[in-house]
């Protein structure tokens, strides 16, 4: 089943270069130098083993850290002219974390409507997309069940359904298999991948596994902190 | 989901976290009202005295420094009954000793026919008239030490015959003992000095005019109305200072009381607000959950101050002993509200260093965590 509604917005076009970025001082260097180049539409692995820096790429493309060197820009927009990125996170992108980081407390359906906490959809628009997703995702049954009693591969499920739910035009996964088992991992990544039609998100997908980066249109190898041109 | 509905969300769903930012808030708050109760109950033991005096005016001493520092001279009384205007002086002298742990057991010395008198309910027996070695005792002291009518008790070396229980409304005198003015000054050495004098005007006399011409023409005495006795003592305008400090300081112990105990919850919680940070909530839309969670927390914990206070005091009521008699602490109804608006002030005021630092946290260095 196709995710949701289909999106009439196009991918971002991401490109970034030197980006760098070390934490205590400098002492720790997590990413020495990056280049990426995202067209529209475009699915990117960036694959590499762990500790190699794609997280603190992922966090620098989706403007949640700042990059100490080079630049980035998002449809030809520097970053440094987009803020603290608040605005960017909420309309443009979606964001799957490698452990899904849900609000316990909350159910699946609050969860995934987070982010449309500003948003200009009415409150019937915002409930039909939310029960949507979870349609989609197979969880509509656990709509109303508290993300502390989910399962982990439906907490995952749900952090998706999350990402996707402000239709984003640039969808950073980061290890989102990862911490769940093969199904769960397939099916994820059938959503993930989805055709829509009218306009595909661009994807920037972290994984140091084959079989998932082997989803994407590109792979980019990322090692010690380099992600080469 | 807006904030103020994640904000109830968080408050609702999570009951022992919820409760226990309650409870810290109800506790300091309960702190501020009993210690300010304290406080004005401390200073309303001796403002109800003058009302209790049952005279117009009191003459006391110039600069005398607390009401039971016996000065006058039996002399200056003779002079005071003549002064044009005066119907009838009523010479007391009050003396403090220790009963039994209780360092503030006030003896006051007066006649029978002393206006003071009017204000006293006899609950057994009689006052002692002038002449004896009797004594009569306030209800509380009479239940604390165990003294009827008929018993004898020994005080300051001289044993008295109890003949009399009575109850005034009055801590201090509900606490102490009444005895003749002679006895009074012969117990404490007084000689032939009193405390101070009441006096009662003949009708038609401006009382206030009265005591500027006692004033006047006596230099070494002070004349008073007795609403405007306590006022008059160096020892209770000290003491009124020192309680406004205490109060200033109860609210200072409440906002940091309230506020480490939100700064433990709130940044126990950074994950969440890190969370909603990274999913493009505004750090102004994570203030407004911050807020209206302690505005939460801080009505419901203003609201359980007063019994959180009577559990205190039920708690320490044994420690109450050293200090029977002088202050009782106790809950004040009428500082409620005040309490009430207090902890509502306080709280988010001292919510503000917590939320600061929360929201000055960059959510990637949380995030990247486990």
């Amino acid at each position: 089943m196709n995710l949701a509604s289909p999106s009439l917005r196009p991918g971002v076009h991401l490109l970034a270069r030197g980006l760098a970025r070390s934490f205590e001082g400098g002492l720790v260097p997590a990413v020495r130098r990056a280049d990426l180049e995202v067209q529209p539409g475009e699915a990117v692995a960036i694959m590499g083993p762990t500790g190699c820096g794609k997280s603190t790429l992922l966090a620098m493309l989706a403007l949640l850290e700042p990059p100490e060197a080079g630049e980035l820009f998002l449809d030809g927009v520097p970053a440094a002219r987009l803020g603290s990125g608040e605005r960017l996170r909420r309309e443009q992108v979606g964001i799957v974390f490698q452990f899904h980081h849900l609000l316990p407390h909350l159910s699946a359906a609050e969860n995934v409507a987070l982010p449309l906490a500003r948003s200009a959809l009415s409150r019937a628009q915002r409930r039909e997309r939310v029960a949507e997703l979870l349609h989609a995702l197979g969880l509509e049954h656990r709509a109303r069940t508290l993300a502390a009693r989910l399962s982990g591969g439906e907490r995952q499920l749900v952090a998706l359904a999350r990402a996707l739910v402000n239709r984003p035009r640039l969808i950073l996964a980061d290890e989102p298999t990862g911490a769940v088992d093969s199904a769960t991992g397939k099916l994820l990544l059938d959503h993930l991948f989805a055709p829509r039609g009218g306009g595909a998100p661009s994807i920037v997908l972290v994984t140091h596994d084959p079989a998932v980066a082997g989803r994407a249109h590109r792979v980019v190898p990322m090692r010690d902190g380099v992600l080469p041109a | 989901m807006s904030p103020l509905r994640l904000a109830w969300c968080n408050v609702w769903r999570q009951p022992a976290r919820s409760l226990a930012c309650t409870l810290a808030v109800g506790v300091g708050a309960s702190f501020y009202l009993l210690l300010t109760g304290s406080a004005a109950a401390f200073l309303e033991q001796f403002e109800r005295m003058g009302r209790l005096l049952g005279a117009e005016l009191v003459v006391h001493r110039s600069r005398a420094t607390s009401p039971w520092s016996a000065t006058l001279t039996a002399g200056e009384v003779a002079q005071l009954a003549a002064v044009e205007g005066v119907r009838r002086v009523h010479p007391v002298a009050i003396g403090r000793t220790d009963v039994l742990g209780d360092h503030f057991f006030m003896v006051f010395g007066l006649d029978p026919s002393a206006a003071m008198v009017a204000g006293l309910r006899q609950l057994d027996g009689r006052l002692p008239p002038p002449g004896t070695r009797e004594i009569a005792v306030g209800t509380f002291a009479a239940r604390r030490l165990g003294l009827a009518v008929g018993e004898a008790f020994d005080l300051r070396g001289r044993r008295l015959a109890v003949t009399g229980v009575y109850r005034t409304g009055h801590s201090l005198l509900d606490h102490g003992a009444i005895v003749p003015l002679a006895l009074a000054q012969e117990l404490f050495n007084f000689g032939d000095h009193v405390s101070f004098v009441l006096v009662a005007t003949r009708e038609g006399v401006d009382p206030s005019r009265l005591a500027e011409v006692i004033s006047a023409r006596y230099s070494g005495l002070e004349a008073t109305t007795t609403d405007m006795w306590v006022s008059m003592y160096g020892q209770f305008q000290l003491a009124r200072s020192f309680l406004r400090f205490v109060a200033v300081l109860c609210l200072v112990v409440a906002m940091v009381s309230v506020s480490a105990v939100l700064q433990m919850a709130l940044l126990a919680r950074a994950r969440e607000y890190a969370i909603l940070r990274a999913l493009g909530w505004r750090r102004a839309a994570v203030g407004v959950v911050i807020v209206a969670e302690v505005g939460v927390f801080a009505v419901l914990g203003a609201l359980l101050a007063p019994l959180l206070g009577e559990t205190l005091l039920l708690a320490v009521g044994p420690l109450q002993a050293e200090s029977a008699g002088f202050v009782a602490p106790h809950v004040n109804p009428r500082l409620v509200p005040e309490t009430f608006l207090a902890t509502l002030a306080a709280s988010p005021l001292g919510a503000l260093l917590p939320a600061w630092r929360v929201l000055r946290l960059a959510p990637a260095s949380i995030l990247r965590l486990p």
